[in-house]
């Protein structure tokens, strides 16, 4: 009888659940996977090295485009890394601000990763679901920066700017008619905080009818429970964090052991799996989701009756206003040489690191004294996953694989930088 | 007239299916020529109003047998030169068998053909069903024969799948009824009430 | 205007004149292939308006638009796709099997339209009233499976190939346990010809076999969405999986016909679970005669109307489905056929014998 051999199977980079650009060679012994490894680098745009040629400032948006569904966290780590080299302390309404976007942020990444593991699942009406919501996050990036996704709304110093008094309104057009605009922009009459609320107000029903679909649904526990098992041993071995660590077990939130911003005055519980299976990050994240929105209506209420500036005075690394910029000779000098040059960092180096939806995001830095940075280093959660991604899969089959890719909410931005 | 040349065209694609088992080259394609004399030989089993025992050859011999068949050989790489290396040593031995087969049918044919008489089949009426006909016979007077056949089946498929199982090292798996039993409210998270710690500097776990 | 009528009569009595002159094998062979275009365009146009029903019932399920910019409400949609799908081009895979890649389809489609010749559209209206007409449904779609495995192996691609390894596997398996759930069928009607079946359903809601074989219905109607390789049972082109699975490497007018076929079969099994369960064109008010009075009076007869209402409610629950579920894994998938359906089929096939010869009324008296 010849010899069963395992055979070689390229999974992506096109491939419809490979999250963006993973490329997986996935030896395998029929349905079983024997070996899966992953190639990374295909969305590699050299991150860390642009930032080494450009003022401060202007990589912020680069940061943006690293985890890509999760935007303004990353953000929140640089911004946090050049604000302790400075050593200043934005305005409470700005860590406010911060604080509150950071967590409307993991909503919104934890809602397409529920879509995306849902769809990768098969459930496919829970990715439609999700986006609806996702669709309000989207608006009220759009109200508070302009763009939808990028918004480089974070600066050392504060926030870009206040939170606006109106929100964008939906148009007529042959398509909608004037009732469905009506209805589509009851939520937006109001201020952003208005809008926000309202969301917050409605999120938790949203979450039920997530639940509603997927967790008491027998496929779906046949799909998730016992598959992908991680042990608190090797979760921590293998550089796990966030909901991956979280869900084998072990108790670790940088909200919670190293808060920053002003998460201290939060009060939120943290979810925390007991069998580490995909089953059981599905849980963590569904309620983390719920925390967050609890933690945006404390943020809500403060803000609303706490007004104040969102961004600091010293012109030296915030802009100043253009009023001033008109009549002002200072602020037109403060201004050209903020635009142009940037500001100096005095030097040292620093690691920031926030609790990101998919775990520990760090930026570690090194000034030289100079307007930009000396060295960049990102320390991104996707990357210790996925380098576990064939102790988890193998002995699994091919469907489970992709169970455990949307598992790891892997997001390729800031896997490969 | 039209019987007969449906009977002509069905036979001559039959013989011609049948030779090409036999003589392709790729095994996959000598299994799908395998699966076209069925088909014809189904065809003709209709031409004979034998409508039952043709439907079932497509079911059960096309649908289900070489489809497994096709698996088998589609699965297997065979490579078609070692398994010709050793046609000259055996050529002999097969020459002597297929001459012994051929004399067999042969003989058979030659004896039997003498009894035998071409009339037109008996016909029946319109609502004549030989699966009942059939079926009258098989649970009557070969009750006995064919439950022993089903027996023998079902051990065969009991044998073959015994030989065939082998455990794989590694593979995880689970069970079906363990992952319905379990319940999002119990044993699976715990809301953690943390204090937050700027003092206690937040050591490792 | 009457010059044109005479004109009109005398080339229609020269037109009958002729058929009755014609040898009976073309008056039959002729009447069949009428039979069959009458069968076949209303069956394609179905396809094609399943397609859109699909899309904006699910979009209406996902809250969301579905197609709604070709024609009014995006009726002219599934044309624009047909156009589509006919101006691309047929891409042969190197090294592909060149004779078997175009085959495929053609086998696909072909058994999924083939099996429309013994349907009872209403008492007595079916293309051919064949005595074995439920086996020769059974033999054609247990033959469908080669255009899957075919177009699996001829693309000379690895997912193709792994989709239709899982497909072969799993409709060989959902045959079987389908095939017990008409076995219970045919021991209650006592005939493999689905107008007889539908005849021994007479009497009425209750009355149906939907009641007394109610398990074997949920499996056949379950196995039925597994045939046709659905959600949640679509490994096959699981598309977050393998791809697309055996029709990865079709494009064009090779692909369309795998989606014609794919929903025809779809079609056909929603047919024939009205017609096997839930009686045919029999209407589910029969004998309440006190609408025979009123303009309502057309829903107690048995019409077509009630064979397509009932064919839609499967259909729907085939969309619903789709939207609802996610999609098992392959092993669960045989594990569901072989360890859960196929003895719960052959158990109450045993208690409807014992029903059958203790004469239960009111379906075995």
């Amino acid at each position: 009888m010849p010899e069963i051999q395992n055979f070689t199977m390229n999974f992506g980079p096109q491939h419809p659940a490979a999250h963006g650009v993973l490329r997986l060679v996935l030896e395998m012994d029929g349905e079983v996977i024997t070996k899966a490894d992953p190639h990374i680098g295909l969305l590699h745009r050299a991150t860390e090295k642009l930032a080494e040629s450009k003022p401060y400032n202007q990589s912020i948006g680069y940061m943006d485009r690293l985890d890509y569904v999760s935007m303004m966290c990353n953000e929140h780590a640089y911004v946090m890394a050049i604000e302790k080299l400075l050593g200043i302390e934005p305005p409470i309404r700005a860590q406010y601000i911060r604080v509150m976007f950071d967590e409307l942020t993991r909503i919104t990444n934890h809602l397409l990763w529920l879509g995306a593991h849902g769809l990768d699942i098969g459930a496919m009406t829970v990715f439609l679901y999700c986006f609806r919501e996702r669709e309000d996050i989207m608006d009220m990036y759009e109200a508070v920066s302009g763009a939808r996704m990028h918004a480089t709304y974070y600066r050392p110093g504060g926030v870009y700017r206040d939170l606006p008094e109106c929100m964008p309104q939906y148009q007529k057009s042959r398509f909608r008619s004037k009732g469905d605009i009506r209805r589509m922009n009851q939520a937006r009459q109001g201020s952003l905080l208005d809008f926000i609320e309202d969301f917050t107000r409605r999120f938790p029903q949203c979450v039920d009818e997530y639940e509603v679909l997927l967790t008491d649904n027998r496929i779906w526990k046949q799909r998730t429970v016992g598959i992908g098992v991680v042990t608190p041993e090797r979760a921590l071995q293998l550089g796990f964090s966030g909901p991956m660590l979280r869900g084998s077990g072990i108790e670790w939130d940088l909200r919670k052991k190293q808060p920053y911003a002003v998460y201290e005055q939060m009060d939120f519980d943290i979810p925390v799996g007991m069998n580490g299976d995909c089953y059981d990050r599905y849980l963590v994240r569904i309620e983390e989701m719920r925390q967050s929105n609890h933690i945006v209506r404390q943020c809500i209420n403060w803000l609303r009756k706490n007004p104040g500036p969102v961004s600091l005075e010293d012109h030296k690394v915030t802009p100043p206003r253009r009023e001033q910029m008109k009549s002002d000779m200072e602020s037109l000098i403060h201004h050209f040489k903020y635009m142009t040059e940037g500001y100096g960092v005095p030097a040292g180096e620093v690691y920031a690191a926030i609790e990101h939806p998919k775990g520990e995001f760090g930026i570690y830095m090194i000034s030289d004294g100079a307007n930009k940075p000396f060295r960049v280093k990102i320390r991104a959660a996707g990357f210790a996953h996925l380098a576990a991604l064939d102790e988890m899969v193998r002995g699994h089959m091919l469907a489970d694989l992709v169970a455990i890719i949307g598992t790891q909410d892997i997001v390729f931005g800031e896997v490969d930088r | 007239m039209v019987q007969a040349v449906i009977f002509i065209v069905l036979a001559a694609i039959l013989i011609g299916s049948a030779l090409g088992v036999i003589s392709a080259r790729n095994p996959v394609h000598s299994a799908l020529f395998l699966v076209l004399a069925f088909v014809t030989s189904a065809g003709l089993w209709i031409l004979l109003e034998a409508e039952f025992l043709a439907l079932v050859l497509v079911l059960v011999y096309v649908g289900a047998v070489m489809v497994l068949f096709l698996f088998v050989v589609m699965m297997l790489d065979i490579d078609t030169t070692t398994m010709r290396q050793g046609f000259v040593r055996y050529a002999p031995l097969g020459v002597v068998v297929a001459a012994v087969v051929v004399v067999e049918i042969g003989y058979v044919v030659w004896t039997r053909k003498l009894g035998v008489t071409f009339g037109t089949p008996v016909t029946h009426a319109a609502k004549y069903s030989n699966t009942r006909a059939l079926g009258d016979v098989i649970y009557t007077t070969y009750a006995y024969p064919f439950e022993l056949a089903a027996v023998i089946l079902l051990v065969g498929i009991v044998a073959a799948i015994a030989l065939t199982l082998r455990r794989r090292p590694g593979t995880r798996s689970q069970n079906p009824a363990k992952q319905v039993r379990v319940s999002a409210k119990h044993g699976r998270i715990r809301l953690v009430k943390m204090p937050s710690g700027r003092s206690r500097g937040g050591e490792a776990p | 205007m009457s010059e044109l009528l005479t004109k009109l009569h005398a080339f229609w009595s020269a037109l009958t004149t002729y058929w009755i002159s014609l040898p009976f094998a073309w008056q039959l062979t002729l009447k069949s292939l009428a039979g069959i275009v009458a069968i076949m365009l209303p069956l394609i146009l179905t396809v094609a308006y399943l397609t859109l029903a699909e899309r904006r019932i699910i979009g209406f399920m996902q809250v969301r638009m579905g197609p709604n910019r070709v024609g009014p409400w995006g009726l002219l949609q599934p044309f624009a796709d047909v156009l589509k799908l006919v101006f691309k081009e047929v891409i042969l895979p190197t090294n592909a099997n060149r004779f078997l890649f175009i085959t495929a389809p053609v086998i696909s489609i072909s058994t999924a339209f083939a099996a429309w010749a013994v349907i009872p559209f209403s008492n007595g209206v079916m293309l051919s009233n064949a005595n074995a007409g439920l086996l020769y449904i059974l033999a054609l779609t247990s033959f469908g499976v080669y255009g899957i495995i075919l177009s699996g192996w001829a693309s000379n691609s690895k997912y193709a190939f792994l989709g239709a390894m899982r497909s072969a596997a799993q409709m060989v398996s959902y045959e079987i346990a389908m095939g017990f759930a008409l076995v219970g069928v045919l021991m209650a009607s006592q005939s493999l010809n689905l107008n007889d079946i539908v005849l021994a359903q007479n009497g009425g809601f209750s009355h149906w076999f939907w009641l007394p074989l109610l398990p074997l219905f949920v499996i056949y109607f379950i196995s039925g969405v597994a045939e046709t390789n659905r959600a949640p049972f679509d490994v096959a082109e699981g598309e977050s999986e393998i791809v697309a699975g055996f029709h990865v490497e079709y494009s064009g007018t090779a692909f369309a016909a795998f989606f014609l076929a794919e929903y025809a079969n779809m079609i056909l099994i929603s047919a024939l679970a009205a017609t096997l369960f839930w009686g045919g064109w029999l209407s589910p008010v029969q004998g309440w005669h006190f609408l025979e009075d009123t303009p309502l009076a057309f829903l107690v007869h048995t019409s077509f109307i009630w064979f397509a209402v009932k064919t839609c409610v499967f259909l729907y629950a085939f969309l619903w489905f789709r939207a609802t579920f996610p999609r098992y894994r392959y092993d669960q998938i045989m594990r569901l056929g072989w360890k859960v359906f196929i003895p719960i089929t052959i158990l109450w096939l045993v208690l409807e014998g014992v029903a059958i010869v203790l004469k239960i009324p009111p379906w075995f008296a």
